[in-house]
């Protein structure tokens, strides 16, 4: 009944949004499953999910990547790990986490699930921002000329692009820093 | 404006655009405050993280397609719903077929995609000094009939075009190429100059091995271009090829759309990868010796995506 599994792998390295779906439908309800039983919500179930398939995709972006288990046991490794994570960054503010709950993981994945965090808080202030904003910042960070950006998004001069920009990327930014979860980033510590 | 000042500069810095001088003092100011070196690796990061297009593609992907799969399917899971996780199987049951949900999420994923980009309309603001002009030879198939078609169709537009100023759009339509022949005909045209040995203007659509060529053959004489595009955005939306006399923006000659085929339509469609177009136009146009400049342009903009010259004898 496995012979014909689809490479899960594949459809990350493609970003094919059909085969995405497959991978949620196939795994999402039995690691949705295991963090809720770890006193997680469906909700951070679900970002844990996505996090772990932003992993993953880094992952396939190694050259010498191989999968040496089950496409399933390894996705489920690097959930547990985010969520052992995040529960570890909860118990030093409030709840103590059982002993089980503490995973290690190799030190590339750590890494790995480290800018996978980085890269779910930023995208989270990103989606704070209005539409107006998004694309702006969108362009702007794709390295797009401000002439450019200025033509694509109607505005009446360059001056007043650099402008808008700068007032876009404030709010960026101070998304990002009023979110509890930045003090977790390395360049907010006090050692850098 | 001081802190936007201070953007400038970490973005300026991280782009390594800061000149020489400046970038030393930046550097050693960073040894010191620890305060700006971290807002430096916060830009910096920032930079990385929402400048891969690749990862925010995928990010929306995967957020559209967690809002299909609520808690309720959970439950239901336990039983045997298509969605069964415990999966023997694939889950085939009844229900709604799983592809449906798919096709769902093309149209809208599709459609969204597809408002975004015909939402866009760029206006022409570069190298065009006189916009009207611009915009008035922007609509070719109402305009151009009934400035220099027969009188019939001229009549039919003058009533609309009552306030769109028919006398200057007659003035600057016969700057045909008899006008420029002479001296000057073979004038190099400065701002077009630079285009053709700069950086292109846009990093979404690349023209590249672009080629005007301009054939005689017998009393017939053909204009051909050829050329190469690189997007991960649509083609629909149309480009065009004018050619100019070396008075640009003034002196358009032609404007023509291009068609697009894809070089290698079989590959498989990665989420925001490239494809390579071969972009082409042949037409039969009557030119007089001059210098020519053809200057692939998309929908209304008027920014450059390609320059090219050719010089008819």
């Amino acid at each position: 009944m496995e012979t014909t599994r689809p490479d899960y792998l594949s459809i990350i390295r493609s970003g094919n949004a059909a085969g995405l779906r497959t991978i949620y439908k196939d795994f999402l309800p039995r690691i949705a499953r295991h963090i809720m039983n770890k006193g997680g919500s469906y909700d951070d179930a679900k970002d844990v999910f996505q996090d772990a398939i932003i992993v993953l995709y880094e992952k396939t972006q190694q050259p010498d990547f191989e999968l040496t288990s089950r496409f399933y046991t390894f996705l489920f490794g690097i959930c547990r790990n985010i969520w052992g994570n995040r529960l570890q960054k909860k118990s030093r503010t409030e709840v103590t986490i059982p002993e089980d709950a503490k995973y290690k993981s190799d030190t590339d994945t750590e890494a790995l699930i480290y800018k996978a965090e980085e890269n779910r808080l930023f995208w989270d202030a990103f989606k704070k921002l209005g539409e107006d904003c998004q694309r702006l910042m969108q362009l702007f960070f794709e390295k797009t000329k401000m002439e450019e950006i200025t033509s694509v998004m109607g505005y009446g001069s360059v001056n007043y692009t650099k402008k808008r920009k700068f007032v876009c990327k404030e709010k960026l930014v101070r998304f990002v820093k009023e979110d509890e979860r930045f003090e977790e980033l390395a360049y907010s510590n006090e050692q850098q | 404006m001081e802190k936007q000042q201070l953007y400038q500069t970490i973005e300026a810095y991280l782009e390594g655009e800061l000149p020489e001088k400046e970038q030393l003092a930046f550097e050693r100011e960073l040894a010191t405050d620890t305060t700006l070196a971290k807002e430096v690796e916060l830009h910096r990061s920032l930079q990385q993280q929402l400048g891969d297009a690749y990862k925010m593609r995928l990010r929306a992907t995967l957020d559209t397609i967690a809002e299909e799969f609520p808690e309720s399917d959970l439950s239901s899971g336990e039983n045997d719903a298509p969605n069964s996780p415990q999966g023997t199987g694939n889950g085939s049951g009844g229900g709604i077929p799983f592809w449906w949900w798919g096709l769902g999420f093309f149209l809208i994923v599709g459609g969204s995609i597809t408002w975004y980009l015909t939402s866009r309309e760029p206006e022409p603001i570069l190298l065009s000094p006189d916009s009207q002009i611009e915009s008035q030879e922007e609509m070719p198939t109402a305009a151009d009939p009934a400035t220099d078609m027969d009188p019939t169709v001229g009549m039919e537009g003058a009533e609309a075009e009552n306030d769109t100023q028919t006398p200057s759009a007659t003035d600057t339509e016969p700057s045909t190429p008899e006008e420029n022949k002479g001296p000057q005909a073979y004038d190099t045209n400065r701002n077009l100059e630079l285009l053709l040995d700069g950086d292109p203007p846009s990093k979404r659509y690349s023209f590249t091995d672009g080629e005007l060529n301009y054939l005689q053959q017998g009393d017939q004489s053909y204009l051909s271009y050829s050329g190469k595009l690189e997007t991960s955005r649509s083609v629909e939306e149309g480009f065009y090829l004018s050619l100019y006399t070396n008075q640009y923006p003034e002196g358009r000659v032609l404007r023509e759309a291009l068609t697009f085929s894809e070089v290698n339509p079989d590959a498989p469609i990665a989420f925001a990868a490239k494809k390579e177009y071969v972009a082409a136009y042949t037409g039969e146009t009557d030119l007089s010796p001059a210098l020519y400049y053809g200057v692939v342009t998309i929908g209304n903009s008027s920014i450059p995506l390609w320059v090219g010259k050719v010089r008819v004898e």
